[in-house]
This record gives structure tokens, sequence and C-alpha cells, in this order.
């Protein structure tokens, strides 16, 4: 009898960790059903802005660009200033320009699953150097500071040299990079600090300024997603570069970290760990042909 | 298999390759799966490593997730000329790692249920499968035969499984 009992008291309590366990995984399906019905109503909204968006952030500078290579022909000899003035208007345009379409390409490619991961072994000071070359006229018109260190924890002595997609983590650090600047005050400094630890390297971005409150940390990274969606907002841009850069920090096999830096302002931390040559195609020891032979 | 070094592609996780060449495919599987799809007339063979389930809004719509990745496979075999009817099926991965800490409940088995649910709905059948378990897979795609050849991921390599 006790032996039955104690039989049944098994089941019941089997049953009972099974209906938790089911009703657990139910709230979290719940959950992430008023999320994605969240998003759908984001998305609704989006749709609004769409037009306008487009119009700023391509027509314009396209229509700016034209007008004044138009104004540029028109001068005479001798208006070098004016000229200059005005290539330097166009650069600007052109620039940002340039910055947008490489991100809507890249968030195209990633979407259509066609990202290809090309290996190459890089310096990080190069990388680094170039990045502030990039962003010098920005960062002069703001009278920004760009703080970079190095911090190679696996050999102190050496510089660092690192293998992965350059050009994906280029365009990573350059939308970072292109957030803070964009958020920064003016006379203010941006710190990036590399380090090299483990076989993980890890970019830390860090600026001074307006921050994000924790609730919308996660949705930045979001497609379109810009936490001030005001047409005149002063915010340019798609929305589209954190997304890109979770994106393709997953597809190298790193993650993103958002916090707020230690006196407003945040700081994203990207870790990329470094790729290893695959080279193992001799090595078919071990296959099994799977259950059909063939189709 | 002489050919193996010939044509070669590693399939990175979230992306897609087809092929109407002949031409060996790898990729590693954690929790995450590939669906292999074949078109026995015309041999062109196209392969997907998704990791979650459902796209949700987060992030960008890309094949990282299920319902994305296994729509865009085959819209990219149909734009390739194949026909809907003469497309099968082969499904690998999934397995629960008890390395992998993920706020998903189950992914590998979710990512499982995705796959036949959707490839199913599609009216598309499935050959062959080897999912579930315990162990990483590394399996290797013939897309001008449909060939898929597996191997199971021994304890100290399954860090390298997604």
């Amino acid at each position: 009898m006790n032996y039955s009992g104690n039989k049944s008291e098994n089941e019941m309590e089997n049953c009972r960790k099974q209906l938790l366990q089911l009703q657990s995984e139910n709230d979290e399906l719940l959950r992430n059903l008023h999320k994605v019905n969240e998003k759908l109503r984001d998305s609704e909204r989006f749709k609004g802005h769409f037009i306008s968006n487009i119009t700023n952030e391509i027509v314009n500078p396209f229509a700016s660009v034209l007008a004044l290579a138009g104004n540029i022909q028109q001068l005479n000899e001798g208006q070098m200033g004016t000229a200059h003035r005005m290539a330097e208007l166009i650069f600007d345009e052109a620039f940002h320009l340039d910055f947008q379409l490489k991100n809507i390409f890249a968030a195209a490619g990633n979407e259509a699953g066609m990202d290809e991961i090309k290996l190459s072994g890089f310096s990080i000071k190069d990388l680094s150097d170039h990045l502030n070359q990039y962003f010098s006229k920005q960062l002069k018109r703001k009278r920004i500071r760009l703080l970079t260190s190095f911090i190679n924890e696996s050999e102190p002595d050496e510089s660092l040299m690192f293998l992965s997609d350059r050009e994906k983590l280029d365009l990573i650090l350059k939308n970072l990079i292109s957030n803070s600047i964009k958020f920064s005050h003016d006379d203010s400094t941006i710190e990036i600090v590399f380090i090299f630890s483990n076989g993980i390297l890890s970019v830390e971005v860090s600026d001074h300024g307006k921050g994000i409150v924790p609730d919308n940390q996660k949705i930045i990274f979001d497609r379109f997603k810009q936490l001030d969606e005001k047409i005149n907002s002063i915010n340019t841009g798609h929305g589209l570069g954190l997304s890109i850069v979770l994106a393709y920090a997953n597809l190298l096999g790193g993650t993103v970290n958002i916090n707020d830096n230690f006196d407003g302002g945040i700081r994203i931390t990207v870790s990329i760990p470094e790729s290893a040559e695959t080279n193992d195609w001799d090595d078919l020891e071990g296959f099994i042909l799977d259950s059909e032979t063939s189709y | 298999m002489s050919n193996v070094r010939q044509m070669k592609h590693f399939l990175h996780p979230s992306t897609i390759w087809i092929s109407k060449e002949q031409q060996w495919v790898t990729t590693i599987l954690g929790s995450c799966v590939s669906v292999c799809l074949f078109d026995k007339k015309k041999c062109i063979g196209g392969i997907n490593h998704f990791m979650l389930p459902y796209w949700n809004g987060e992030g960008l719509e890309s094949p990282r997730y299920g319902n994305v990745a296994i729509a865009q496979l085959l819209q990219k075999m149909l734009d390739f000329g194949v026909k809907k009817e003469d497309i099968v099926c082969k499904i690998f991965g999934g397995a629960e790692l008890l390395t992998e800490q993920v706020s998903v409940f189950n992914v590998g088995r979710r990512n499982i249920e995705l796959a036949h649910k959707f490839i199913s709905e599609l009216g598309i059948p499935v050959t062959s499968s080897s999912t579930g378990g315990k162990l990483g897979r590394k399996i290797l795609f013939n897309t001008g035969t449909g060939e898929v050849l597996q191997k199971y991921l021994v304890k100290n390599n399954q860090n390298e499984a997604k």
C-alpha cells in the first residue's frame, strides 16, 4: 500500500513539475507575443515616416550635390575660395550618403543571408588610424577628441594583430563612432579602447552624450529604430546602424553590450573572438552518410 | 569524395548558400538547424543555417531566424527555376547542448519543430533527418547530388558548434 502511495505521490509531483514548466513556457511565449505586437505597431508607424525619411536621407543630399556641382560650373576664374567651400559641402553630403548607402547594402546583404566572412590578418592600430582619419572632419567640426588606447593582455609587448573580417569590423566601429559623434556635445571626448585578451578582441566605445535610458537600451538594436522619431529630428540616418553592429558582431561569433557611461553618455562594447583558419577539408574521417544515400 | 577540396564553401550561421554546380558545403551545428533543399530533376541544392525559430522584430529580419531562413531558401531555389514539386528536404541539427546558455526555452527542439512544421506546410517531403540529442554535428552537403555527410562532435569541440 505504502509503495503504491509513494508511486502515486511521485507521479503527482512529476505532473506538477511538468505543469509548472509548461506554464513557464507559456508565460515566456505570451511575453514574446506581446513584444511582437508592440513591434508590429512600431512597424506600422514607421511606414508613415518612410517617405519623409527617404527624402531627407537620400533625395535631398543628391539634390544638394547636383545643385552645388552646377554652381561650381558657373563660377569664374579667381573664385577658388567659393569653389573650395562648395566642394566641402559636396564632400559632406557625399560622405553622409556614402555612409547611409553602405549601411543599407550591409543590412540588405545580411537580411538576404548573403554575408560572407573574408578573413585576413590586420593591424588594429592601422584600423584605428583609418577610423580617426575617416571621421576627422566631423570630429573637428564639433571639436571632439577621439582618444584611442590599446591593451594587449596576451602579449603586452607586441602590437595588436587580429585575424577576422576587417571590412565588417570596420563598419561595426564606424557605426558606433558615428553615433557617438552624433550624440556627443561639442568640445567633448570619445574614448575607444581596444583590448585583446584570451583570443578575444573587445572594443569599448564611450561617449559623454545624452545617454540612453535602460528601457530603450534593447530596442535601439532594432532596424529603423530611432529614439527620436520626429520628422524634424536633428538625428540623421535610417536607424540601421546598431542593427548592423549587432548582426555583424553575431556573424563574427561575437557579442554587443551596452552600459551607461560613468558620467553620462553610453559605453558600447563589442567583443569578437579571433577567427581560426579552418582548413580541415581533408579530415573526412568519422563522417557517415545520412540514411538516404541520395534523393 | 576526392573532389571535396576542389569546390567548397563554409556556411556561416545566419547565411544561405545555393549552387547550380556540384559543390560541398560544410557547417557546424549545435542547437542551430540546417535545412537542405534539393531539386532532383535539375540537381540544384541549397542549404541554410538558422539559430532561432522565429524573427520577433528584433534586429534585422535575417536568416538567423528559421521562418525567414526557410522562406528565403525556398524563394532562392524558385529563382533558380526550380519547381516546388521537385524539391525534397533534409533537416539536421537542433541539439540541446548543456554548454549553451540561451534565454529561449529548448531552442534546439523549437528549431527542429519550426523546420518540420514549415517544410510540411510547404508540402515538401522530408527524406532524411538527424536532429536533437546532446551532441553538435558537422555536416557536409553536396549541392549537386543532395548527399549529406554527418559526424557528431566530441564534447571538447562543442564550443565551436553554434
